[in-house]
């Protein structure tokens, strides 16, 4: 724990966290505290174990086989490691975008109305609210609102990104997880993403996995730097990105390896 | 060239691409070439019998007459019902085994096992199916006694079945010692026959004892080859025709309204005509086989033309009998009692092709709602018999001081209780009980333990093998059974009728099923699965949400496979039904039916040519039926791909 100034209140807690993958040990002891509405990067070199600590915040590990946690991980009093945990709440509650955009073979309406539709009974001029407002969210309104009614597979990758991201959004979470949203995408689209991240932390409290050094310099309010499933170096983005106290930090932040 | 070049020349590798595609396109027009000569052969062959006429009529011994309904819709409804069970089944394992992987350790290998016990299952012969169909769904492991009804002989037409036993031993006995010579065997033949043949005709009533002899005798007849020879100059017994129209003689019915007794009456009439029909077809066929292969054709013209004689006097026989039972219906209340029971089966039908069964089927149906006002009259008699039974009982316990009923006094009641219960209804025998409990709080403990006595002794007669008794006979077929009725049409076991045949087929594609069902949702990709679990969804949420319909046009593919296999079955049909003739309408789900195939198998099996006209027609209505079906599942694969 390096931050210095008076840090905000800590949403997610997280104590000595380990996991595997059956013998293999992914997470070596992680300590931390994810601040409320604002954005932390997960930087590291490719399986340091930054995305499989992002997919145990909503248990999508559960689909794994062999993986187990111990440790602490709570969120406001409830341990999110616990087995009875009902993760289908619990997903509901923390929304995931994943690094490949995974838009539904339906429509733009039907991708962004499936989550509303599974939680809510709505009237369809509530949901057609509820769907403009997180296309609006995800600035993607404007391009898609003539064609609401059309696959969304026809949508180009960019597009399809913001189209989960709204996707996402519809269902009302607290935490947004993002896997690597922009890895598969051209700089336009990338930006574009992050504009709406920025737009995006007034509201939820969002955790970014990213390998773009740039990315999370410019996105993220916080910063983990992760090494061999080991927390190396946590701060404000600021403080690692400029005065890095470790040298593997420094190393891959300017690119040494990784 | 012993050095390999580095490159290719262009020239050679435009060759090679060009010999590739050669033979692409060689492979693929050998296959089709080889489907279309198939397809155009057929189609050469049938052509000329297509038609309505085709499809609207039954089968019959007339080549020109013959059509295709009931077979058709025979294989429309098997596979519905074939479809209908193994979708949901097929798709549902399918999630299963895909969907839902356990994550224990032993489980998972169980899971696995099971996964390949399935593709294994794929490559079962369809015939052992049909035993498994005959064991799970005919029969239900037989744990509801009694009511399974006699196994058919398989792959036997119609009109064999349902022959009384020992027929020809009847014939024997009746004639004292069975001569040794087959040349005297077929004098003694011929002589009795015709000896009963004008038995029949002066005295129709007498007729039916006669019957198993007539049935002995014509079945003897057919079977001794030697016959021939002692037949020569005349080509049938003399007395055949005049014993057909004895048997088809208006006067047969008696003229009030008592079905029972009609039914008793008909029934044994149309059993006979059916061997006699029986004795025909199995003169005529050799006839007919030894001119497909006659040398000279002055011996096949011969053999034609006593064939012919023979074909003629079947389909005499079939219009005479038809109209002499619609003569003799025609003014009968029976008529209007049987016509909606499905007694225009019975008129309409080709008559001479039946046995009993339909015609008691007909009789039951249009004796239901006599037979309620009857059975009180019925029962009352029974309970009065029974009374009169226990007070002998009583009798004897005032003369010797002790409850003992006779054998004979007890078989009486056991019979007659017997009859009770087989006429009865569990409502009726509610009925009963509770007029024997009248009797019994009457008299005092004696008659208690008398009664005890008398239930023992039922209980022997209904546990012992031979259980049958003649009333059950009463309306000629021993399919018969009057306790059905309430659960006829449907009830555990099954028994050989259209659903067991449906669900028979459903075992039979049910791993094709499964393993297309497997692999198109294999091919979902993961991502989806993963967007609607992280969108909050539960496991049941996501796959009919998202992966079933992503699987769709996959599990589509499967069941045109399933289904193309599904129509074209025969061996698991032939196991479960047994028949592969049959000229009359499944009535209900638990009937008797037959398939295209079979009765494909039945043309294709007759020597003469006409009849493999007839197959052929066939094998073009059933590619057309099975396009009609797989055009419905391409439909669905297109509409939920876009």
């Amino acid at each position: 724990m390096h931050t210095e100034t008076a840090p905000p209140p800590p949403l997610l807690t997280l104590r000595d966290f380990r996991c595997w993958y059956g013998s293999y040990e992914a997470i070596k002891g992680v300590s931390m505290d994810v601040a409320e509405k604002k954005v932390t990067a997960f930087i590291g070199p490719s399986g340091c174990g930054k995305s499989t600590l992002l997919r145990w915040f909503n248990r999508m590990n559960d689909l794994v086989p062999g993986a187990r946690a111990q440790g602490v991980m709570d969120w406001g009093g409830t341990n999110l490691l616990d087995p009875k945990l009902d993760v289908v709440a619990l997903r509901r509650r923390i929304g995931m975008v994943f690094q490949k955009a995974n838009p539904f073979p339906k429509s733009i309406y039907d991708n962004v109305a499936f989550g509303p539709r599974l939680h809510w009974k709505l009237s369809k001029a509530e949901l057609d609210g509820i769907v403009e407002h997180s296309l609006r969210r995800s600035a993607l309104w404007d391009e898609v609102k003539d064609r609401l009614h059309q696959s969304a597979l026809g949508l180009s990758g960019g597009q399809q990104q913001r189209l989960c991201i709204a996707r996402t959004v519809a269902s009302k979470p607290e935490i947004l997880l993002m896997d690597e949203p922009c890895s598969a995408l051209d700089p336009r689209s990338t930006l574009a993403i992050e504009e709406l991240m920025d737009e995006l932390r007034q509201e939820f409290t969002i955790i970014i996995v990213t390998h773009n050094m740039q990315q999370a310099a410019r996105a993220s309010d916080y910063t983990a730097f992760l090494y061999q499933g080991e927390l190396v170096e946590f701060g404000e983005t600021a403080k690692v990105f400029t005065t890095p106290v470790k040298k593997q930090t420094e190393d891959y932040i300017r690119g040494k390896f990784g | 060239m012993k050095n390999t070049p580095q490159s290719q020349s262009p020239a050679l590798r435009k060759n090679l691409d060009r010999l590739f595609q050669a033979v692409c396109i060689l492979s693929a027009a050998s296959a089709v070439g080889v489907l279309l000569v198939l397809i155009l052969s057929i189609a050469l062959k049938g052509w000329k019998h297509l038609g309505w006429g085709f499809i609207s009529s039954i089968a019959s011994p007339d080549a020109e007459k013959s059509g295709v309904l009931p077979p058709l819709v025979g294989s429309v409804l098997v596979c519905l019902i074939c479809m209908l069970a193994a979708i949901p089944v097929g798709v549902g394992t399918a999630v299963l085994l895909e969907e839902f992987k356990p994550k224990d350790k032993w489980l998972g290998r169980l899971h696995g096992l099971a996964g390949v016990n399935i593709t294994n299952l794929a490559g079962v012969p369809s015939i052992v199916y049909g035993i498994l169909g005959v064991t799970v769904f005919a029969t239900a492991f037989g744990v509801f006694e009694g009511s399974e009804t006699a196994p058919p002989a398989i792959g036997v037409q119609w009109f064999d079945q349902y022959t009384l036993p020992d027929n020809s031993a009847v014939f024997v006995k009746a004639d004292g010692p069975a001569p040794q010579t087959p040349e005297a065997q077929a004098r003694a033949v011929i002589k009795e026959t015709a000896r009963f043949c004008a038995a029949a005709k002066a005295a129709p009533d007498q007729a039916k004892e006669a019957l198993p002899l007539y049935r002995g005798a014509l079945e003897t007849l057919a079977t001794l080859p030697e016959t021939q020879k002692a037949l020569a100059g005349a080509t049938l017994p003399a007395g055949t025709r005049d014993l057909c129209a004895a048997l088809s003689a208006p006067a047969i019915l008696p003229a009030d309204g008592d079905l029972a007794s009609a039914g008793a009456a008909l029934a044994p009439r149309i059993q006979a005509i059916a061997s006699v029909r029986l004795a025909l077809r199995n003169r005529a066929l050799p006839l007919e086989a030894q001119a497909a292969s006659a040398v000279s054709e002055k011996e096949r013209d011969a053999l034609d033309s006593e064939s012919a004689h023979l074909r003629r006097l079947l389909s005499a026989l079939q219009d005479d009998t038809k109209n002499a039972l619609s003569l003799a219906l025609g003014a009968h209340p029976l008529r209007q009692t049987l016509a909606p029971a499905g007694g225009n089966r019975l008129l309409g039908g080709d008559i001479g092709y039946q046995t009993g069964r339909p015609v008691a089927l007909a009789f039951k149906s249009g004796a239901q709602e006599e037979a309620k006002a009857e059975q009180e009259a019925r029962l009352d008699a029974l309970a009065g018999a029974i009374k009169d039974a226990l007070d002998e009982a009583r009798e004897g316990e005032r003369h010797t001081g002790k409850v003992r009923m006779t054998a004979a006094g007890a078989d009486q009641l056991a019979t007659l209780l017997l009859a009770a219960q087989k006429i009865g209804t569990p409502g009726v025998q509610k009925m009963l009980a509770g007029k024997l409990a009248g009797l019994d709080g009457a008299e005092g403990s004696a008659l208690r333990k008398g009664r005890a006595g008398l239930l023992e002794s039922l209980r022997q007669t209904l546990a012992s093998p031979a259980a049958g008794h003649p009333n059950e006979l009463a309306i000629g077929a021993p399919s018969m059974r009057v306790n059905r009725t309430l659960w006829y049409h449907l009830a555990l076991p099954f028994g050989r009728g259209v659903l067991a045949g449906g669900l028979t087929l459903m075992l039979v594609v049910l791993p094709v099923v499964i393993v297309a069902s497997q692999e198109a949702l294999r091919a979902v990709p993961q991502t989806l699965r993963q967007a609607a679990l992280g969108l909050g969804a539960t496991p049941l949420q996501t796959v009919t949400q998202t992966v079933l319909p992503a699987a769709t046009p996959g599990i589509c593919t499967g069941v045109i496979l399933a289904l193309s296999r599904a129509i074209g079955e025969a061996a698991p049909i032939l196991i479960l039904g047994g028949v592969v003739y049959i000229t009359f309408l499944p009535g209900h789900l638990m009937d008797s039916f037959t398939v295209m195939p079979l009765q494909i198998f039945s043309w294709a099996s007759e020597p003469k040519a006409e009849f493999h006209e007839l197959a052929a027609a066939g094998i073009l209505i059933l590619i057309l039926v099975l396009a009609a079906f797989n055009g419905i599942a391409v439909l669905i694969r297109h509409k939920t791909t876009q």
